[in-house]
């Protein structure tokens, strides 16, 4: 049984975190689906569960592992082509609400599996409650080797197709030994041929991923298709066009004159003797064809895929690169170089995800800001079409840009157009009149052919700005790590893309009275399982829904701020799960080993003094320990919460020892669920992250306060 | 007291201290206060809408665009914009433009008619086609009360383009004919002001309200969106004939017209579909309509296909001047000899253009300076 669970885990995890990675790129790289996906996968999970519990079900595990080992390769192509099935032309994008059934769908048939297979494995052995627990931990074992071993292959080694053949391979020989016993004669052989399939998966899967590809662009030709540590990268060309595609994402495309303009000569407007240029954030081939064509700049690029250099030959002879390879925030803070630019370029991006909107943070363009020159320039580019009207829901972006930068910058400057455009400096460089802007730009070694009068006398003209100007001072809110106003108000943005989305958006988000509900049934619960009045007590079932609700809370909060400050979750969420399930079924094993009366109060005493512990220290962690931080915090949470799992169990049904099974695991399982989609999704671009560790503070305090009352 | 209420109490009185003494639950109530303060309706028009008809069981039918759409009590059209009110059919968008600004003609865009001018240009919310790559669809695809609108009447309309001196009003950017009542009233306000007006349309309306506007337009601009029925099912959400059907209407109204048709890449890109573009606009239009062909940038649902690429333009160019079209302009290409106005006859550069600039103007009245050719268009 002990191997059969161990194998269980690393199915199960590696499984969940191959399909979340696959989504996340999938979906254009959007974090919001991770707790969607992740809720759908408690669902599915359960129902497997109980499904597989029923006296009149008997399923061999063998089968079920072998059933889940096929799925699996399938599912990640099934998510890869899944845009395909919801949009009717290429490149249209995935409405949010498609997306998120997406994600819950795909988590679907492996969840159920491994929910069936754990009482599989149970009534196989004809298990107590004693076993129970123990298949619990080695299975928690398992998914802790699942993680380290995708972080340490995914990416950097293997695709994610790869990782997954070979996940199944795995599953299907461990399977056949685990259940049948170490034989030489016979698996030898086994052992050697899934070996072999190994390594042909190995060299097929770029041809199978560039296939792939190929079936979703249409009409391109697609020159590579490939993996990195942070995202799923795919080259195509058509019509003499390079384009650059991230997770599913348009990124970059050459030759593109416009957007390269945009992108690269709107500072050297204010500032036409500009020679040393950094750019941050987004690729863009383009600016690097075009510096070249302007004297003596010199580029630095900072991305941390320095392999896409390498793919995409775009270097130009014109021109002195250096191209570091590293987080632009890592790079940002460590600053401490005597080399000081003329111009910083920021292009963040889609806000859409957290690896643009922490760019702009105070926190980061502090740290920018040490970098310019005395009378440099931040240059930041947006998506925003500020041309021929503002909408409400723009305005709050643009607003939120303009006040982070004015929280940071003495002065800021904006220009409307397809493109607005964002400048800040320390230096009084902006207040100087149109025929100046145009005369330094005439002064360029490169004539402009967008950024020039004949465009600008339209795009810059009083009536634009002025508008503009008004848009941007209507609101004060200010973007920071601790809230993250621009994703939520790009989710905004982009909900009204689709109609239903709109109407959820508007609902959940901006509608914000319903808000208040979730406190009060929060404490109603509290209240209801602690009330003398009822005939059955229901101590403990309030601890179980405080167990779902913190640790996936505070699983996502750490993958938030994991994500804002290394810059990518691409890699690290394998073993961040891993280590995470680990300690979920760690503690609950220990829990339940223990005869400790007060499990429950030292299980939240440990969940409040972590959480304490992550609220003063989050945003201290140097860039260099973050991993190591995450992966001390979170299994500290999960001990504490399967602790509190086993404790709630002992509580809730040693008083009551005929009540219903289930009752506790769906208490649990409500409490998770919200906790996967309202805090980081809802709540934390609402009260920001102080609050909402406060609040579950607050949450934990009540069920200490619970478990004091119902001694 | 009891030690549960007790705790009770305790831990109600602490998160209420916290709340109001700390200073860090500003943002929360705030945005509650925001909460509330959210979803009011903005003030729309009740102008009785135009063309229409009472359907003898109840509802109305619209009669503005090929649509048709059969509204039934406090319901709207497919626009958004028209709303039935017990049985009368009115217009929630007249008087209430959301988008306001002062274009050059060059930017419609217009390259034979008053080149170097500008044109007041306005729009409502609404659009009666979604077209998945629309540049406006922040206005398009919203509804009057989702959009921030400005109380202009007609009047106010035509004073505002006589202040600014824009000889030019532009019903532009969403689709003209969903606020059908006031660019009428404007339009022919304005030409008792001596204001022309020009309609930015994808040509999506019905035979008799465009017969009735044309004596108060100047100009028509219209997005040929494809040559291909199933473009317009799939891609426009409309239909092609009634489009085509109008654009002759229009040719024969003796009004200046020029199309626009926009390249998207791998749908509406093939050598096959501008040939056949090029070939029904010479047969049906003449071949001296200006014909655009405009860059696709990565906008609304086609968000992740990239923009069209040169070469595709070119090629469209090259194909269109092939089967016969004597003005053919590629838009967006600064500095590209298809963006200026050649003579067909002797080559000859007569209108130059770069961005929006009338860089160099050779045409003596409307003819050609060297070989005297007229130059079809409004100069």
């Amino acid at each position: 049984m002990n191997r059969q669970g161990l194998l269980l885990g690393f199915f199960s995890t590696g499984a969940q975190v191959l399909l979340l990675r696959e989504l996340v790129s999938s979906l254009n790289g959007s974090e919001l689906f991770i707790g969607t996906a992740l809720f759908g996968w408690l669902i599915a999970v359960a129902t497997g569960a109980y499904l597989g519990g029923r006296a009149n079900v008997n399923a061999k595990p063998i089968a079920l592992f072998g059933m889940g080992a096929l799925l699996l390769p399938a599912l990640i192509i099934a998510t890869r082509l899944s845009p395909l099935l919801v949009t009717s032309v290429v490149g249209e994008i995935i409405p949010f609400s498609t997306a998120a059934i997406i994600s819950i769908v795909v988590t679907l048939p492996v969840g159920l599996l491994s929910g069936w297979l754990f009482t599989a494995i149970l009534k196989d052995h004809r298990a107590d409650a004693g076993s129970i627990m123990r298949l619990y931990f080695v299975e928690g074992i398992g998914a802790g080797v699942a993680g380290i071993v995708i972080t340490l292959l995914v990416g950097a080694v293997l695709s994610t197709l790869a990782v997954a053949v070979t996940m199944a391979l795995v599953v299907l020989v461990g399977i056949v030994v685990a259940s049948k016993g170490w034989r030489p004669a016979r698996d030898v052989p086994i052992v050697t041929v899934a070996l072999t399939a190994v390594v042909v998966a190995a060299i097929l899967a770029p041809r199978v991923d560039k296939a792939i590809d190929g079936i979703k662009y249409e009409s391109y030709q697609v020159v590579s298709s490939f993996d990195t540590p942070y995202s799923h990268q795919a080259i195509l060309i058509r019509d003499s066009t390079v384009v650059l595609v991230t997770d599913n994402t348009i990124e970059a495309v050459e030759p593109d004159l416009l957007t390269a303009e945009n992108l690269l000569l709107p500072p050297f407007a204010y500032t036409p003797q500009a020679k040393a240029v950094l750019v941050i954030g987004r690729t863009e081939f383009g600016i690097e064809q075009l510096a070249g064509k302007l004297a003596n700049v010199e580029l630095t690029i900072v991305d941390p895929r320095g392999v896409l250099f390498s793919e995409m030959d775009v270097s130009s002879p014109d021109i002195k690169v250096t191209r570091v390879t590293d987080d632009p925030l890592a790079f940002v803070l460590r600053g401490g170089s005597e080399h000081r630019y003329d111009i910083i370029v920021v292009n963040p991006g889609d806000f859409g995800s957290f690896r643009g909107s922490r760019l702009v943070t105070e926190r980061f363009l502090n740290a920018a800001r040490q970098l310019l020159s005395p009378d440099g320039i931040l240059y930041l580019p947006t998506q925003y079409d500020s041309d021929r009207y503002i909408t409400n829901r723009e305005a709050k972006l643009l607003a939120a840009i303009y006040n982070t930068l004015r929280s940071t910058f003495q002065q800021v400057e904006i220009w409307p157009g397809n493109m607005t455009e964002f400048f800040a400096s320390d230096a009084a460089t902006f207040g100087i009149p149109y025929d100046s802007l145009i005369s330094n730009l005439s002064k360029l070694t490169y004539l402009p052919q967008y950024i020039n009068d004949n465009y600008l006398f339209d795009r810059l003209s009083d009536f634009k700005k002025t508008r503009l100007l008004g848009s941007v001072g209507r609101s004060s809110e200010i973007n920071s790590q601790n809230r993250p106003v621009l994703t939520h108000y790009q989710t905004l943005y982009r909900a009204k893309l689709s109609n239903l989305d709109d109407r959820i958006a508007s609902l959940v988000l901006e509608k914000r009275w319903w808000y208040v509900a979730v406190p009060i049934l929060i404490f109603a619960l509290l209240v209801a399982t602690i009330s003398r009045d009822r005939r059955r007590r229901s101590y403990g079932l309030f601890l179980y829904f405080v167990a779902g609700l913190s640790s996936l809370s505070l699983e996502m909060i750490s993958f938030y701020v994991y994500q804002t400050q290394a810059g990518s979750l691409y890699s690290e969420m394998a073993v961040l799960i891993g280590v995470f399930m680990f300690g979920l079924s760690a503690g609950a094993y220990v829990t339940y080993r223990t005869t400790a009366k007060h499990a429950d109060v030292c299980a939240l005493l440990m969940l409040s003094a972590a959480t304490l512990f992550f609220a003063a220290t989050y945003q201290i962690v140097p860039t260099a320990m973050l991993l190591t931080y995450h992966l001390l915090f979170l299994p500290t949470v999960a001990l504490a919460t399967g602790s509190l799992f086993a404790a709630a169990t002992r509580r809730y049904y040693e008083l009551n020892p005929g009540r219903n099974r289930g009752a506790g695991y769906a208490f649990e399982l409500v409490g998770s669920a919200v906790g996967a989609i309202l805090p980081t999704i809802v709540f934390l671009p609402t009260i920001g992250l102080t609050w909402l560790l406060v609040s579950m503070l607050l949450i934990l305090s009540s069920a200490i306060a619970e478990c004091l009352l119902t001694l | 007291m009891k030690r549960r209420t007790f705790m009770s109490c305790l831990g109600c009185g602490a998160a209420a201290t916290v709340a109001t003494q700390t200073g860090l639950f500003p943002p929360v109530i705030n945005s509650l206060q925001n909460a509330f303060a959210l979803g009011e309706p903005s003030e729309l028009s009740s102008m009785e809408a135009r063309h229409y008809k009472k359907l003898p069981g109840g509802g109305i039918e619209c009669g503005i665009c090929p649509r048709h759409c059969q509204v039934t009590d406090l319901e709207r059209g497919y626009c958004g914009s028209r709303e039935n009110q017990g049985d009368i059919y009115r217009t929630l968008v007249y008087g209430k433009p959301c988008s306001l600004n002062i274009d050059p003609i060059e930017k419609k865009p217009f390259f034979h008619f008053y080149p170097g001018t500008q044109a007041l240009s306005l729009a409502t919310a609404g659009c009666n086609v979604n077209c998945k790559f629309c540049q406006n669809w922040e206005i398009s695809q919203s509804r009057p009360e989702q959009t921030e609108n400005i109380d202009l009447s007609p009047q106010a309309v035509v004073d505002l383009a006589v202040q600014r001196k824009t000889p030019n009003i532009a019903y532009t950017y969403s689709e003209p004919t969903i606020f059908y009542e006031y660019m009428y009233d404007i339009a022919e306000a304005g030409h008792k002001h001596g204001l022309r007006s020009v309609m930015v349309t994808g040509g999506y309306i019905e035979q008799e309200p465009l017969r009735l506007l044309i004596p108060h337009l100047d100009a028509i601009k219209v997005d040929l969106k494809s040559i291909r029925e199933d473009y317009y099912k799939t891609i426009v959400n409309g239909e092609l004939k009634p489009v085509l059907d109008r654009l002759v209407q229009m040719k024969s109204s003796g009004i200046w017209l020029e199309i626009v048709t926009l390249v998207v890449p791998t749908l509406n890109d093939t050598d096959a579909e501008f040939r056949d573009l090029a070939r029904w606009v010479k047969t049906n239009l003449g071949a001296d309509v200006p014909l655009h062909f405009s860059q696709f940038y990565p906008q609304y649902l086609l968000k992740n296909l990239p923009p069209t690429p040169q070469v595709t333009l070119e090629k469209a160019y090259a194909i269109a001047h092939s089967e016969g079209m004597q003005y053919v302009y590629l838009g967006n290409l600064p500095g590209h000899p298809a963006e200026s106005t050649h003579c067909p006859k002797c080559n000859a550069m007569l209108i130059e253009r770069n961005g929006y600039r009338i860089t160099q103007m050779n045409l003596v009245g409307n003819h050609c300076p060297k070989c005297q050719s007229e130059i079809p268009g409004r100069f």
